[in-house]
């Protein structure tokens, strides 16, 4: 699974990518949250709006930012198939890959294995400051491997990958928290260098008065 | 009153040829506004799904043009932000429209499967009154990144001086 995140001044954006069965059964929703034909997919009804759909998805994975759930709404979900997937790195791809215009050619429905799914997630409030949980439930899934892709308004922050045991929450840390950490982690890391240095430097600035004493 | 012509249904209906023999000439052609519907912005390739220009101004009796310039796109009239008594509008996706604005007021309107992305947009048809469904515009529910593009919207057309009475 894919997940992209875009944290802007004044709202935040969650995009996710995995094929279409895993995307359902790691957000714990059936398959009925899809408009089915013949048991299959059928992606007719894409054309009218998806939204409903990516809000049944998430109806049992908590979003969270900070310490309030809810704040996540739809924007979209789409179906692409799985041996054409589409790139998923920025909000910019996952803004494309979840838009039905790019959707493929409508006809017979088709089986959910045969896609790749895509979904984004959009918050009216700024998460800078605020870690967000991502609450997928047990399921009794096998562990799961994320590639998670950070942006805010100037571009990619980080990417990293994250294996996730079934019911355990993904928490995204704010990058200014981790920033702060880091920064804090760095400042340690030089005074720490510095008093090395010091205390090297009066050592051998002592050494040879003792020697000569 | 909004009057609706769907160029592709009127291809497909005789019935609907009547109006085009009243009407021969494009909207575009004839002088009549096009808001295009894209997938990209045509000034800022970040920006996806768009009417082009989003906000716009026509006199009443003017007509406007929804033209498909690309796939996967309608225009459909947002529930609660078109004045009181004027007809909806909701063209099929991939199809046409020409919408002809008489009563002056605020014209919210949205593209069926782009709306939660921010795909939206508003027509001021001006005159006397075209004020009095603004708040009530306003207050309609918007969902998803239709809120913070509503926002900008607003901003938009309060800078083109769009908003106040004495543009009427």
């Amino acid at each position: 699974m894919v997940i992209v995140t875009h944290r802007l001044d004044d709202n935040t954006q969650l995009y996710f990518s995995s094929d279409a069965q895993t995307m359902l059964d790691t957000f714990g929703a059936p398959i009925e949250i899809l408009p089915l034909r013949d048991g299959k997919v059928d992606l007719d009804p894409f054309f009218e709006g998806t939204w409903e759909m990516g809000d049944a998805l998430a109806a049992n994975t908590p979003l969270v930012i900070g310490d309030a759930p809810g704040l996540f709404e739809a924007m979209s979900l789409m179906l692409h198939p799985i041996t054409d997937k589409l790139p998923m790195t920025t909000p910019l791809e996952g803004m494309i890959a979840m838009s039905v215009c790019t959707a493929p050619p409508l006809g017979a429905p088709v089986p959910v294995t045969t896609m790749h799914g895509y979904v984004g997630y959009y918050a009216d409030i700024e998460s800078l400051d605020a870690p967000i949980r991502i609450e997928f439930p047990s399921v009794g899934r096998d562990v799961l491997r994320i590639d998670v892709h950070e942006h805010d308004e100037r571009g990619r922050l980080a990417s990293y990958s994250v294996e996730l045991k079934d019911g355990e929450v993904l928490t995204l840390d704010a990058p200014r928290t981790r920033l702060a950490t880091a920064g804090i982690g760095l400042l340690g890391a030089l005074g720490l260098a510095l008093a090395t240095l010091a205390v090297v430097g009066v050592a051998r600035r002592g050494h040879p008065a003792r020697l000569a004493g | 009153m909004i009057f609706r012509l769907s160029r592709r249904d009127f291809l497909a209906s005789t019935a609907a040829a009547a109006l085009v023999a009243a009407s021969p000439v494009r909207a575009e052609d004839s002088g009549a506004k096009v808001v295009e519907m894209l997938n990209k912005h045509p000034e800022d390739s970040k920006k996806r799904n768009v009417f082009y220009p989003r906000v716009m101004s026509v006199q009443p009796g003017e007509t406007v043009l929804f033209k498909a310039t690309d796939r996967g796109h309608n225009s459909s009239s947002i529930e609660g932000m078109i004045p009181d008594g004027v007809e909806e509008w909701d063209s099929r996706i991939n199809e046409e429209i020409e919408v002809t604005f008489e009563t002056p007021g605020i014209y919210g309107y949205k593209c069926t499967p782009h709306s939660s992305i921010g795909m939206v947009g508003l027509i001021v048809v001006e005159g006397e009154g075209k004020l009095d469904n603004l708040e009530a515009a306003k207050e309609v529910r918007q969902r998803g990144r239709a809120k913070s593009e509503w926002e900008e919207i607003w901003a938009e057309a309060e800078e083109m001086g769009l908003l106040s009475e004495s543009s009427a």
